[in-house]
């Protein structure tokens, strides 16, 4: 029998409370402690609504990254954060800072603890970049991108083992949007499978790797081999725009997931992280739709367990319009328990 | 009628609006404690553009607080203040309120209270760090409800000097369908285009009727979703009208998915590049941030590019001797300095009016002013 998930991770959008504690920060009308006040009680809600709608790992929101790279930018201590420069994330409104590499061995002071915040729950998830992504938004005067996808790789295993045990986390994504965005040759995906397992060998917990805002089917077969537990698939990927598709339409253009035995969980981001609105089947998915998309996977497939989440790594749709859809993914995963 | 001179430095078109003129956008009361901060925020834009005499009437209105009218009155009278802005600066070309302007909202949202089939979702998103803006949904066909407030440019006419010029920004078709949440259309080219002919055109035509000098179109959202769609929205908006436009840009990578394409907007006089963002701070440094110059020298037709040579996302300010650095490099990959114009990365919304988005604007100025000094002294 098919296991049914559903969850969200990464940076999650904020409160109309916490947007505008953040507008007022900005223009220093606030202090950094006012503005950590508010964030730390948007993410106490936001943990109680994962909760009571039965998620399976829960976020606390990742208010505190700026971007997924940002913890480990700013282990170069000398780094003027607003100094950096800045790069649009895909095709989104959505930048991110470049990190700044100016010594390899800076990598290892990252301290991700200062970025969860200070929330209690279980089964805590966490989303960071991976190697590839990392190195690949970098700037850096003569190292390469092994250089720093080894050493990035080297910190990050350091800091799962610390926050793993110190902050309940049970559940890590590994987001590498670049690896569908600017595909790399042999050479580079067999680094970067190596990396990941450097990442990974040590940990006990759930482990998925995701590609969003491109399609996965470039790569999809040597993903298969990576030493993760499961695959995210966005399945909204070129779709920034568009109402929603039909269920056999967006199933039909994801045949590649049928072309191979998958022996992991398997993910789908069939929910649209960056459009929509309120009108169900407009913009808005469906409980409906979203179980009949995954159910159609499901039944094709031989999965031990199917994952229902949000397409894009970051969820960038207002907080009330991602709160709805969030609602939906919950109850699509009760609909989806009972079709498996 | 006054003409853009050789390297005339030009901003982009946004300026952060203080926290009392948003509440006379708003509708609740203004209390004594909003005129008390009010006053003491008037008082830092008088000092800090100089402004010391012009200012009375709009003191005297903060001072009595009434119901009707009022607060469009006041809004009216406290135009000048971004205006003096731009002059302190020392610009003559400007936009005529910086988003200042008579409805409130960014270059998104002010829009988007005029338009049909678009409205605000009043909730957030985040773009970067902490910086959020409002979103609208999609939930009809695209079309104008009312002109905009577009008598913000006859207004500005009246505080500005002889020989000032108005360069008008729009937020274009692109961008404002891309930037809004879609659960109506099939197809972004249809609701771009749209947009173009029914939200943006009728308001050049009318900005032009007004006596506009320059029309922009920003479009920062062209990287990644089609130069050539971009260009055919432009097309549509400005067809058969004559006036100067510009096209703003930002965030793209221009050697590969923006440009020739984007040279189809045939009516563009300029296109302003976002360029010291991917720069170094190094007055002596290898200027790598201008080296698609290069490449535009290749295919231009004889239109100019408006050279980003300071980032809006950095308060830190960039000295006149690195802008000049920049300024000089353009020129020398661009090949002749009439291609050439000084302009920011992008709008100054994200930074401090004073204490950084002013002193980077004057160093902006002052290295146009000594390197135009060097072609008019031959």
């Amino acid at each position: 029998m098919t296991k049914a998930i559903a969850y969200v991770s990464g940076i999650y959008p904020y409160s109309r409370k916490h947007s505008l504690a953040a507008r007022r920060f900005g223009r220093e009308l606030i202090t950094k402690e006012d503005l950590l006040k508010t964030k730390t009680e948007d993410s106490q809600l936001f943990i109680a609504r994962q909760k009571d709608l039965g998620l399976d790992f829960i976020s606390d929101g990742q208010f505190l990254w700026m971007d997924y790279a940002r913890p480990f930018t700013l282990s170069n201590k000398k780094i003027e954060e607003e100094i950096l420069e800045m790069v649009r994330k895909s095709d989104t409104n959505t930048f991110i800072r470049m990190p700044k590499i100016e010594n390899l061995d800076d990598l290892m002071n990252t301290r991700l603890t200062d970025f969860m915040l200070p929330v209690e729950t279980e089964n805590r998830s966490i989303k960071v970049y991976g190697p590839y992504t990392f190195a690949n938004y970098s700037t850096t005067n003569g190292f390469s991108l092994e250089d720093i996808m080894n050493s990035y790789s080297k910190a990050l295993a350091q800091e799962l083992e610390t926050i793993t045990r110190n902050n309940n986390v049970r559940f890590m994504e590994i987001a590498e949007p670049l690896l569908t965005e600017n595909v790399p040759g042999n050479d580079t995906m067999e680094q970067e499978k190596t990396c990941i397992a450097q990442i990974t060998k040590n940990l006990d917990i759930e482990t998925n790797l995701s590609a969003p805002f491109n399609s996965m089917e470039p790569i999809w077969e040597k993903l298969l081999d990576f030493p993760v537990k499961g695959l995210t698939v966005d399945m909204r990927a070129r779709d920034f725009f568009n109402v929603i598709p039909e269920p056999e339409n967006i199933v039909d253009n994801h045949r590649f997931l049928f072309d191979h035995d998958i022996q992991k969980t398997l993910v789908l981001g069939c929910v649209n992280g960056r459009n929509g609105g309120f009108i169900p089947g407009k913009g808005l998915e469906t409980p409906e739709w979203i179980a009949a998309v995954a159910g159609m996977i499901a039944n094709k497939n031989n999965l031990g367990s199917i994952g229902i989440t949000f397409s894009t790594d970051e969820v960038i749709v207002p907080r009330a319009i991602a709160d709805k859809k969030l609602e939906n993914i919950a109850k699509a995963k009760s609909m989806l328990g009972r079709l498996l | 009628m006054s003409e853009v001179r050789l390297l005339e430095p030009m901003e982009v078109g946004s300026l952060r609006i203080p926290t009392w003129v948003q509440s006379l956008y708003g509708k609740s009361p203004f209390t004594q404690q909003k005129t008390d901060r009010a006053l003491q925020e008037i008082e830092i834009w008088r000092q800090g553009t100089g402004l010391l005499n012009g200012t009375e009437k709009l003191i005297e209105l903060m001072k009595q607080p009434e119901e009707n009218g009022w607060k469009r009155e006041t809004l009216i009278e406290s135009l000048r203040l971004p205006i003096a802005f731009f002059k302190a600066a020392g610009l003559r070309v400007f936009a005529p309120s910086g988003e200042w302007r008579l409805v409130s909202g960014d270059m998104y949202k002010y829009e988007i209270h005029q338009v049909d089939g678009i409205d605000l979702c009043g909730e957030y998103t985040r773009a970067f760090d902490n910086r959020i803006w409002e979103p609208g949904i999609i939930k009809g066909k695209i079309g104008l409800k009312t002109l905009f407030p577009n008598d913000e440019v006859d207004i500005a006419r009246r505080y500005m000097a002889p020989g000032d010029m108005i360069k008008f920004a729009f937020s274009g078709p692109l961008t404002q369908v891309f930037w809004s949440l879609n659960e109506h259309y099939n197809d972004f080219r249809e609701a771009v285009l749209d947009y173009a002919e029914h939200v943006i055109r009728p308001n050049i035509i009318d900005l032009i009727k007004r006596g506009v000098d320059i029309i922009q179109i920003d479009e920062p959202q062209v990287h990644q979703l089609g130069a050539k769609l971009c260009a055919e929205a432009f097309n549509v908006a400005t067809k058969g009208l004559d006036a100067t436009f510009y096209i703003h840009m930002c965030f793209g990578d221009y050697k590969n998915e923006i440009f020739p394409d984007i040279m189809e907007a045939k009516k563009c006089d300029l296109f302003s590049l976002e360029l010291s963002n991917g720069d170094t701070w190094d007055v002596a440094g290898d200027r790598h941030g201008y080296e698609f110059l290069r490449h535009f020298g290749e295919y231009n037709d004889g239109r100019k590019i408006g050279v980003g040579l300071f980032d809006i996302h950095n308060p830190r300010i960039e000295s006149i001797e690195l802008q000049r650095a920049r300024l000089e490099t353009a020129i020398k990959f661009l090949k002749d300095p009439q291609y050439v114009q000084p302009w920011p990365d992008c709008g100054g919304r994200q930074l401090d009016p004073f204490k950084s988005y002013l002193p980077k604007l004057k160093n902006m100025v002052e290295a146009a002013n000594q390197v135009r000094q060097q072609y008019e002294s031959g």
